[in-house]
């Protein structure tokens, strides 16, 4: 079966690097491992479009196509690039499906009698779909990652699933070399205002140390963490550019990490869906780290993890930090940890888990 | 075989060639054992069940030909481009008698591009027969044109579709329609049958010459041509001849032109005469007019004419002019008044002898080339050089799909027709930019807007959680 992957963001300096962007790498990472132990014969593709068109090293040995397009806009697509493309492959993963770019992608492949997969990363929708029961038409099998991801597919008359993950828990685990630091407090994402990041900010314990791991996307928002920072006195270090490398080793480092993503943002805007996953918490418990995570969007779901905890409110998430900065809270091992994540989002069982699910609707067939 | 064959018009009622070409092929692969199945819209319909022997169903909304005003509203996009009603009717009656072949006729008005794409995307065997622009409101390098083709995509044909066209003439026109190489295409003529001219005798000429016009009374097929030909010869002292005109249309504007021009002794009006009679009619004749349009398609009535032994004197490089031999059997003529008049002078100046020579080699032509049966056969045989067996199975599980894919894509070329800050863009600003800032865009962007497109923006934001 030959895959190929659609992704209207594009893995370069320009694009936004996000969970959406991740979740391909290791949708890809997932069925290669998952065609190994089931036996089958994959190969994947991955397409972007991007105004630097190029192909982009995006992890390891992954290549990204990016073709020449904005995919906000769809007149700049040459939309005989991707037939051309798609003409290749059997099976077509369409991430963000929802949006006018998933549904064009989506629709192309359907044109072309393929099989097409859709996932939803968060992205928007198309107002089409929820006036029409049509768009769901174009695909054959539409695939959520948590529980509250399938909500959005609930309207569907296609078939639906959720397999949870995938993390790659070869990637993400447990480093006895590197040690514990028992102040230091980590938040993983993009900087921007569903991620709550002030939460974690006010809620720290005098005696911790905050890093926030990511990239800066929106600069109104910086400024205001920021100057929370200066007035709240604690020690908080935002922290861009690391690689992956960089950010698993204050994985393996940091004592808790914090995803105090929600719903209503800092100037009281709304957001749907702040998190459909959950990928940093999930990482960082991969590495054994516990996690303190909101109730926002599906990270309720992670409280299943070992060393996984929620927190409904500012004032709870302050007294799990005061524990865990008392010494009160005794995680689980961290192997225990790692282990849990993998039986549950592990690249394996989720390849398996998805190979057969697209057996089961036509494959290459 | 069961054969799906799908035409804008169909008779009992017809407009031009196009849906009596359909009506005759129907029927004769009816007869040669073929199940056909009709799709057409209602815009002729069949009381008296005339042709009760084929299944016709005229469920499909045609824009092209309209009972109501022509002012009335009509989508401008729907005819040439895309209509999901279409789309989703054909794909129920593809899904009921699963066809092992369609063939396709006039389409104009039916979403033409959408009903081509649609079948491609099925793969089910298709054969395009075009005997006119199939196309003539896509009109190449429009924005509306340019952005279908951008977004849902253009008519790349494959080994599953065939091309029947009657000319070069009318296959240039469509290749510059779609912008678009047609590839396995194949040509047939304009037919008649032959048994219609059987034992029609070749009435000699006495003293005038005997020409008649035998077409619509409409500009485009050269009525008007013909009148002031006639009146150059008059004004010459040439009287020894005569134009019959057979035909519907402007007839008031005719008889004012035959009144005017002073040629009531020269030019009769016949009234309309039933398709059947054609050729006994035409027989009657020693030479037909048809200074038609240079893009005439074929034009059968040249063919009708040569059957009846009636010569053919046509604009030079119509369709059928690539299927009869100028000088051998008809006369091919400049499209202007002086050159018709020229070659109505020449047939008027020749012998009865060395005229009774072009009829006959006319209804020579017309018996070894033009003959319906032939031609039939050989439409037959393209249309199973298109089966490699069965179809599988997922081609008719796909068509659900196809129409979902082929709606969204459209509705996104629609809505790339709408002004810059179209609907989506409005929408994508407020998901992009919720809180505090969606404020200023709704100020900027939605306001702008006309009051219509507002409060349909206004009903969407107020749908969104």
């Amino acid at each position: 079966m030959r895959f190929s992957h659609i992704s209207p963001t594009y893995y370069s300096a320009d694009s936004v690097v996000g969970g959406g962007e991740r979740y391909p790498i290791y949708l890809i990472r997932a069925i290669e491992r998952g065609s190994a132990l089931l036996g089958l014969e994959t190969s994947n593709i991955l397409v972007a479009f991007g105004k630097q068109p190029g192909a982009y090293p995006v992890s390891g040995n992954l290549i990204c196509d990016v073709l020449p397009g904005d995919p906000m806009s769809l007149l700049t697509i040459p939309s005989i690039v991707l037939r051309n493309q798609l003409q290749q492959v059997d099976v077509v993963v369409v991430h963000q499906c929802l949006t006018p770019f998933g549904l064009f992608a989506a629709g192309q492949a359907k044109m072309l009698g393929k099989t097409v997969i859709g996932f939803d990363h968060g992205g928007g929708e198309h107002p089409l779909v929820r006036f029409s029961p049509e768009p769901w038409g174009l695909f054959d099998l539409l695939v959520a990652y948590s529980e509250f991801g399938a909500e959005t597919f609930r309207g569907a008359t296609v078939p639906s699933m959720t397999i949870p993950g995938p993390v790659d828990t070869f990637y993400y685990k447990p480093n006895l070399e590197i040690g514990r630091d028992p102040a230091l407090v980590l938040a993983v994402g993009r900087i921007l205002p569903h991620k709550g990041l002030e939460r974690t900010i006010t809620s720290l314990n005098h005696g911790q140390r905050l890093v926030l791991a990511g990239s800066t996307s929106d600069k109104a928002y910086s400024r205001f963490l920021m100057r929370l920072v200066h007035r709240s006195g604690h020690q908080v270090e935002i922290v861009t550019g690391l690689s992956d490398d960089e950010v698993r080793h204050l994985m393996c480092e940091a004592s808790v990490l914090v995803q105090a993503s929600t719903h209503v943002d800092y100037r009281g805007g709304y957001y749907a869906k702040p998190e459909l996953l959950g990928l940093a918490p999930l990482e960082a418990l991969s590495c054994g780290t516990p996690a303190l995570v909101s109730t926002a969007g599906a990270l309720p779901e992670l409280a299943a993890i070992q060393g996984c905890r929620t927190f409904g409110s500012d004032t709870e998430l302050a007294e799990q930090l005061d524990q865990i900065a008392a010494g009160r809270f005794v995680p689980p091992r961290a192997s225990a940890i790692h282990q849990d994540v993998e039986a549950r989002y592990g690249l394996d069982a989720y390849g398996q888990t998805f190979l057969r699910a697209v057996l089961s609707v036509g494959g290459a067939t | 075989m069961k054969i799906l064959i799908i035409s804008n018009l169909f008779p009992p009622g017809f407009i031009g060639g196009y849906e009596l070409g359909a009506l005759d092929v129907a029927m004769g692969l009816s007869r040669l054992g073929h199940r056909v199945t009709v799709l057409t819209s209602s815009y002729f319909v069949d009381h008296e069940q005339t042709l009760s022997e084929l299944d016709v169903r005229r469920t499909l909304m045609c824009t092209a030909f309209v009972h109501y005003s022509p002012n009335h509203h009509v989508n401008r996009l729907d005819g040439p481009f895309y209509n999901f009603t279409n789309v989703r009717l054909v794909g129920s009656v593809l899904r009921e008698i699963r066809p092992d072949l369609v063939m396709t006729f006039n389409l104009d008005g039916l979403g033409v591009l959408g009903l081509l794409q649609y079948l491609r995307s099925l793969r089910v065997p298709t054969v395009i027969y075009i005997m006119d622009n199939i196309f003539t409101g896509v009109e190449p390098n429009s924005k509306v044109a340019e952005n279908y083709l951008s977004i849902v995509g253009g008519l790349d044909f494959d080994e599953t579709t065939a091309i029947i066209a009657m000319s070069r003439v009318v296959e240039r026109e469509v290749e510059e329609a779609i912008r678009t190489s047609l590839s396995n295409v194949e040509y047939v003529p304009g037919w008649i049958d032959l048994r219609e001219s059987q034992g029609l005798p070749l009435t000699p000429r006495d003293g005038r010459t005997r020409f008649v016009y035998y077409s619509g009374i409409v500009p485009h097929k050269g009525i008007e041509l013909v009148l002031d030909a006639a009146h150059v010869l008059v004004r010459e002292g040439h009287v020894d001849f005569t134009v019959d005109v057979i035909g519907g249309g402007d007839t008031s504007m005719l008889l004012e032109a035959i009144d005017k021009l002073g040629l009531r002794e020269i030019v009769t009006y016949r009234g309309v005469i039933a398709k059947r009679d054609a050729v006994r009619t035409l027989s009657a004749y020693d030479a037909l007019l048809f200074p038609t349009w240079h893009r005439e398609p074929f034009g059968f009535v040249a063919v009708e004419a040569a059957a009846a032994g009636c010569v053919p004197i046509i604009t030079a490089g119509i369709g059928s002019s690539e299927w009869l031999v100028d000088g051998v059997d008809s006369l091919f003529v400049e499209r202007n008044a002086k050159a018709l008049s020229v070659k109505m002078l020449e047939v008027m100046g020749m012998s009865d002898q060395e005229l009774l020579d072009l009829r006959t080699s006319a209804k020579e032509t017309a018996n070894k080339s033009f003959g319906f049966d032939r031609w039939l056969q050989e439409i037959e045989r393209i249309a199973l050089s298109l089966m490699s067996g069965s179809l599988p199975v997922r081609t008719w599980a796909q068509s659900h799909k196809s129409e979902s894919a082929l709606l969204t894509l459209a509705t996104l070329w629609r809505e790339s027709l709408d002004s810059p800050w179209s609907l989506r863009r409005v929408l994508y600003a407020y998901r992009r930019n919720r809180g505090l800032r969606a404020v200023r865009w709704v100020e900027d962007v939605v306001l702008p807007l006309g009051s219509k497109r507002r409060a349909h923006v206004k009903g969407i934001f107020l749908r969104l959680p």
